[in-house]
């Protein structure tokens, strides 16, 4: 278009050229002659008009050649300054800048460095200089832009050094005279980029990882208010399918409701947009009943997202699971109104009891006065007891003592007048003699005898594991050795074990053995046993004889101080040996019964706690 | 023969007849002095009082001691014959007709070398007035000094 115009002007100007110097010729001649008449001078005239005609068109051929080639040179040296410019800016371009013909052969590039240079390039197939795994694309779109001229994409890996490094590439057409001459490939260094992107990947995905791992729910939405991400635990709490569905079907699967459970939840009441409204909201109780599934009570928090601008980029909530804890707290409350109306009728009863025990009171408070006029007189009993205790005391002192020694002399005379002065007493003399001396003997018994039991009233017990079965053995061996001639059968089962007091139940023993040993003295054969025996499911002792035995209906009186059952010619004794087993058996605790039948003998049963 | 001496104190003129009874029946013919109560039985040891001209040097191979004395009593008789230097090492048996448990042990524990109840029947009455006169005079090994 430009060449046809710029020779349209030139030939424009011929023409006018041709027509003013033809209309010159033509008129300037005409115009002369209605001046000049004379030829002479008309000749000359023309001649110089002739030469002014040459000389002007001289002048504008000159002025225009010089304009012309004026312009035509600072043409040229704007194209060669522009031709510098460009080839230094292709020279410095960022990117990797490569021409290459139609049939793929490289014909400038400006890829060349302190390693590189312009050679190893030129004339080579671009074919060379493409990856085998990028290679396919590359072609494709260097073959579509030859083919209809269009502006191409591809990218390829290129290993330079050792480095892996990553371009991409626009491929374009240099139309000369509407012909694709040549292509020029543009290739930017995208491995940063690329390098970047990849960690970007590992970072989202770590991120979403450790967003999917977080047991309370997260759910986050956008500037606009458009739900856009809830991980995992929040899927499951809204009942959201396994496989990824669009935000905008997430609410289609679940609704909302207040704390109650009830009344359903606007958008603008959802904990997450009121977070986007608000700034910031915290621990809002709300009800999320999943379309197929249980209702779950949550409390939430969520905060307006700002980034670093300060602009909002959307808002983000928490929901933590409280559905146990409502559940147990119902619990609670259930119980709590059930106990409230226990308490209730409860203390009603109270009321009423509380009552009667007012009313118990003021008896009892009457009972009291009662009661410490009662406690004054116990004082003083026990006042008055103590005081016996100390005369007992210094009574037993005195037995043991002042009415011993004149005893003691007594019997001590007797003696030595029935040894020196034997000669001189007649047979009945002797006989009084002898009774006096047994008497006294009789009497140091008893004395013994009251002693001992005032004794053991006064004594602290100390118990320990005791084997009766070896003290009975022991108390047994001792009466034989004394009366050898006796027949006896003896059975002492063995290790008979009881809680007590060993030096108490010495003497309890020896009272009842004794007696066992006495009164069975006048059979043939006497059977003495000891054993153990369950009577009305209660381990008890036996101690049993074949002697004279009692009447039944003595037995209460058996252990009655200074009670006999027997004549002193036909048993001797005190009386006081079975007072001194019963006062014995109950400061044990114990028990001890007696049977007995005349002339079968007695047993005397012994029940012992085990503590 | 100093040392066979016996020192019986007592109040009871009875007992003591009984006791002289006792051991003139006896193989061994001791010599026994008597004294009648605690304070008595004291002055005999110091050789003061009544017995201010007793040679303190002839000290009695065994003390009868009663323990119902009038004046000073048998148990402080026996504290002050143990505490007393020249008289601590005398045997000294308590012959009483008390046999309470606290009379016994308060007389070990000052020192009592033993305890007799004096028996009612007289036959072991002597024997057991006999029988400490072989022990404490005869069987017994006394420090010469």
């Amino acid at each position: 278009m430009n060449s046809i115009r710029k020779e349209w002007k030139s030939f424009r100007i011929v023409i006018i050229y041709i027509i003013i110097g033809a209309l010159w010729i033509v008129f300037s001649d005409k115009v002369l002659g209605y001046f000049v008449s004379d030829s002479k001078t008309i000749l000359k005239l023309q001649t110089i008009k002739g030469w002014f005609y040459v000389l002007s068109t001289g002048i504008l051929l000159y002025y225009l050649i010089f304009r012309q080639l004026g312009k035509l040179e600072k043409a040229n040296l704007r194209l060669k300054e522009s031709e510098v410019r460009w080839a230094s800016y292709v020279k410095n371009a960022p990117n990797i800048i490569t021409v290459i013909n139609t049939d793929l052969k490289i014909k400038y590039t400006n890829r060349i460095n302190e390693v590189s240079t312009l050679d190893m390039f030129i004339g080579k197939d671009i074919n060379n200089f493409i990856a085998s795994e990028s290679l396919l694309s590359a072609l494709n779109a260097i073959k579509r832009t030859l083919s209809d001229g269009s502006i191409n994409f591809y990218e390829n890996l290129f290993i330079d050094d050792n480095n892996e490094r990553w371009f991409t590439n626009k491929v374009g057409p240099v139309v000369i005279d509407n012909k694709i001459d040549s292509l020029i490939i543009i290739s930017s260094d995208i491995t940063e980029q690329k390098r970047i992107k990849e960690k970007l990947e590992v970072e989202r995905e770590l991120q979403s990882a450790i967003f999917d791992s977080i047991e309370e729910g997260i759910v986050v939405c956008d500037e606009n208010g458009v739900l856009n991400r809830f991980n995992e635990a929040t899927r499951r709490f809204h009942g959201l399918p396994e496989k990824p569905i669009p935000a905008e079907e997430w609410s289609q699967h679940y609704n909302l409701f207040f704390a109650n459970g009830i009344n359903p939840m606007k958008k603008e009441d959802v904990p997450l947009y009121r977070a986007l409204k608000e700034g910031k909201v915290s621990n809002i109780e709300f009800v999320v009943k999943p379309v197929n599934g249980e209702h779950l009570s949550f409390v939430s928090s969520g905060k307006k997202l700002i980034n670093k601008t300060g602009d909002c980029i959307g808002a983000m909530a928490t929901m933590h699971n409280v559905t146990e804890q409502k559940k147990a707290e119902n619990e609670i409350r259930d119980l709590y109104s059930k106990l409230e109306q226990k308490v209730k009728r409860r203390t009603e009863e109270l009321e009423i009891k509380n009552k009667k025990i007012t009313e118990s009171q003021q008896a009892l408070a009457f009972l009291l006065e009662d009661m410490n006029e009662s406690s004054e007189q116990l004082r003083k009993t026990n006042e008055k007891l103590e005081t016996a205790n100390k005369e007992m005391e210094a009574f037993s002192y005195s037995v043991s003592h002042d009415l011993r020694a004149p005893l003691t002399r007594m019997a001590g005379f007797s003696s030595i007048i029935s040894e020196l002065y034997k000669d001189k007493l007649d047979e009945k003399g002797i006989h009084y003699l002898n009774r006096i001396i047994a008497s006294s003997h009789k009497m140091e018994q008893l004395i013994n005898d009251i002693l001992s039991l005032s004794r053991i009233s006064r004594q602290e017990i100390v118990k320990s594991e005791v084997d009766i079965s070896v003290i009975s053995e022991e108390i047994i061996n001792k009466y034989q050795k004394a009366e050898p001639e006796r027949i006896t059968d003896i059975k002492i089962e063995e290790s008979i074990k009881i809680f007590c007091d060993p030096k108490l139940i010495t003497i309890l023993l020896e009272n009842i053995l004794s007696n066992a040993w006495k009164f069975t003295s006048k059979n043939k054969k006497a059977i003495i046993e000891i054993g153990k025996a369950i009577i009305n499911n209660t381990n008890v002792i036996f101690i049993k004889d074949n002697g004279v035995g009692f009447d039944v209906k003595y037995s209460d009186k058996v252990f009655l101080p200074f009670q006999r059952l027997h004549t002193e010619s036909e048993f001797a004794g005190t009386g006081i040996g079975m007072a001194t087993v019963k006062r014995i058996v109950r400061k044990h605790n114990a028990q001890i019964n007696v049977e007995s039948k005349i002339g079968r003998g007695t047993t005397f049963y012994l029940t012992f706690t085990n503590k | 023969m100093v040392q066979n001496k016996i020192l019986l104190v007592e109040d009871n003129e009875d007992d003591v007849e009984l006791v002289e009874l006792a051991l003139s029946s006896g193989l061994i013919a001791n010599q026994l002095d008597v004294v009648r109560d605690g304070a008595e039985a004291l002055d005999y040891l110091r050789c003061e009082g009544n017995f201010e001209n007793r040679n303190s040097k002839e000290m009695p191979a065994l003390i009868l001691l009663d323990l119902n004395l009038p004046k000073v009593n048998g148990l402080e008789v026996l504290k002050e014959i143990r505490s007393n230097e020249k008289t601590c090492l005398i045997p000294v048996t308590i012959f009483t007709s008390s046999d309470q448990e606290k009379d016994i042990v308060e007389s070990y524990k000052l020192g009592a070398n033993s305890y007799i109840q004096k028996p009612v029947d007289f036959q072991k009455f002597k024997e057991a007035i006999q029988q400490l006169g072989f022990y404490w005079l005869i069987f017994n090994k006394k420090p010469i000094n």
